[in-house]
């Protein structure tokens, strides 16, 4: 699904982001990606995303190159991608519901289809019935939750997430990922930025260790469900 | 409410994703059709068609400011090509009539100048001659100068008669006076002729001035129209700085993101047009008592020209294009600036 082969990252300030990592995430797979902040982990799901490009090295998604994207075709690959970001991304001038239902606008989706996957997203995260607040209105577990439907609404194959429990205690941290857990089971890849160790080492999954743009370990699951 | 079961089937139907065919067949389904490239671009625009009006509406106080800018410099071209078209309408009632003014040799004499106007009365086109003696055209100077009855100017023996030919204005051309004042020079006993230029050719002179005005301050005021409107959009693209980024970041094509703004820029346009339209037809109103009074006192039938449907179409259109336009510039240049 995800393959890194050899990629570097310096910012021209001179920051070598990423220096020289090669990595494979499999069709359906779920791992987290972790280390200390400026380890290097944004930098690796902007690339995925296209927001940054690689120095050197090639990256491939879904067996294309993104080289081979050019910057008009940016908008088309992002929507193959749920992206979920910490400070979640949410318009504050528009409801839950038409936050949820931007990307289903932005790739020219019928109405009966918007507000019908709009609403299965918000009733898969637990918040239809806040579907006409103002995000500023929910809680920031909500407001995360909120974020993840808008993810999920155009019910992308991979999801990728920026260190999404990032302001949250460790309960609500936990239900998110849950969350996570319940689309990885059902096919979508999903790869999680996160430096919340005490978390992500109660859950079976694969972690890879980001330490000054290098991947130190790629540790494999310790269980399978 | 009843908290659903998350089984793997139901969250598979739920988000159309499975490894299973069967359900990638049902999802494929609920994929987007065909035409729906062309059909999806039609819908955004015309979503961003009334939303960026009703944007407007709910906005009247910046609405209002920034149209108001737009109609006054859109209205004074337009009150302009107003002045200009209405100083034709009074240069077209005006008759033309042409005259040579005529100054014989000084040693010419009274008798003498008149037996010459007798020939050129003659000549074609030449409707009437007046002969001014060197004494009455003495007292006319003298009545300009202000001397006194008594007082002697120097050169008096010395000044011509002057004779001042009329043509018939219906027949003659310009290039037949040319002609009939070249007879006359070759006629002998004239210091010189001078085709006088009439009022109404002095009217159609700044008549020629005031297009070129138009032109010069039509552009400068459309370049400014062009400059606000471009100001405006860019100060709407910094506020809407979060938006657009989270489109960017959710797979919005630049078209998409572009669309609003530039819609946003032709309403601008629309509604300084229909100001400029308002405040010229106001200024005409204000006028017209005092353009009827002058007509009624220079015995003419005189009606101010005011804007017709055409024109206003064009002040209301090229308004539209001008915002158009000014937005197209500012999304062009500041819109690649907001990327994730």
């Amino acid at each position: 699904m995800i393959q890194f082969h050899n990629v570097y990252k310096s910012y021209p300030s001179g920051h070598d982001a990423l220096d020289g990592v090669s990595f494979r995430l499999s069709k359906g797979e779920m791992a987290f990606l972790t280390g200390h902040s400026g380890a290097g982990k944004s930098t690796f799901l902007k690339l995925i995303s296209l927001i940054e490009r690689p120095s050197k090295g090639q990256i491939l998604f879904e067996n294309v190159n993104l080289k081979s994207v050019s910057k008009r075709k940016i908008a088309y690959h992002r929507r193959k991608i749920g992206m979920i970001f910490q400070n979640n991304l949410l318009l504050d001038n528009r409801s839950v519901f038409d936050n949820v239902a931007l990307p289903l606008e932005v790739s020219g989706y019928r109405t009966i289809e918007v507000k019908k996957r709009a609403q299965a997203a918000l009733d898969k995260v637990g918040l239809l019935h806040y579907r006409r607040k103002l995000p500023s209105e929910l809680s920031s577990g909500e407001q995360q939750r909120v974020g993840i439907a808008r993810a999920i609404s155009t019910k992308p194959n991979v999801i990728l997430a920026d260190e999404p429990t990032g302001n949250l205690d460790p309960e609500l941290s936990s239900s998110i990922m849950h969350l996570f857990e319940q689309f990885n089971q059902v096919g979508v890849t999903v790869l999680i930025a996160s430096h919340d160790l005490n978390l992500i080492n109660t859950m079976p999954y694969r972690k890879v260790v980001l330490d000054q743009g290098r991947i130190a370990s790629n540790q494999a699951p310790l269980t399978n469900e | 409410m009843a908290k659903r079961a998350w089984t793997k089937q139901a969250v598979a139907n739920d988000l159309g994703i499975s490894s299973s065919k069967a359900n990638r067949k049902q999802a494929h389904k609920h994929r987007i059709s065909f035409l729906a490239p062309l059909t999806q671009v039609a819908k955004h625009n015309w979503r961003a068609f009334y939303q960026t009006l009703l944007g407007q509406i709910r906005k009247p106080f910046s609405t209002l400011l920034i149209s108001g800018i737009i109609g006054i410099a859109m209205a004074l071209p337009c009150g302009l090509y107003l002045l200009v078209i209405n100083l034709q309408a009074i240069e077209d009632q005006w008759p033309h009539e042409p005259q040579l003014t005529l100054f014989t040799h000084k040693k010419v004499s009274y008798f003498e100048a008149q037996n010459l106007a007798k020939k050129i009365n003659n000549l074609p086109g030449v409707k009437s001659i007046k002969v001014l003696s060197p004494g009455s055209a003495m007292e006319e100077y003298r009545h300009i100068v202000g001397l006194g009855k008594n007082e002697l100017l120097p050169e008096q023996k010395l000044l011509p008669s002057i004779l001042i030919i009329a043509f018939d204005s219906q027949s003659i051309k310009p290039d037949m006076i040319k002609r009939v004042k070249e007879k006359i020079e070759h006629l002998g006993q004239t210091e010189s002729v001078h085709l006088d230029q009439t009022a109404v050719e002095k009217l159609y002179k700044l008549i020629e001035i005031g297009e070129r005005s138009i032109l010069v301050i039509g552009t400068i005021f459309a370049v400014g129209v062009l400059l606000i409107v471009g100001g405006t959009i860019r100060l709407e693209i910094q506020s809407k700085h979060n938006e657009i980024l989270v489109i960017k970041l959710i797979g919005g094509t630049n078209a998409y993101v572009r669309r609003p703004f530039l819609y946003s820029g032709f309403w601008h346009g629309i509604f300084g047009g229909l100001l400029a339209w308002l405040l010229t037809l106001t200024a005409v109103m204000f006028l017209s008592n005092p353009v009827a009074d002058f007509a009624q006192l220079s015995n003419k039938i005189f009606n101010l020209v005011t804007l017709d449907m055409q024109s206003t179409g064009i002040l209301i259109g090229s308004s539209a294009l001008l915002g158009l336009l000014g937005s197209w510039f500012s999304v062009g240049r500041h819109l690649a600036k907001v990327e994730p």
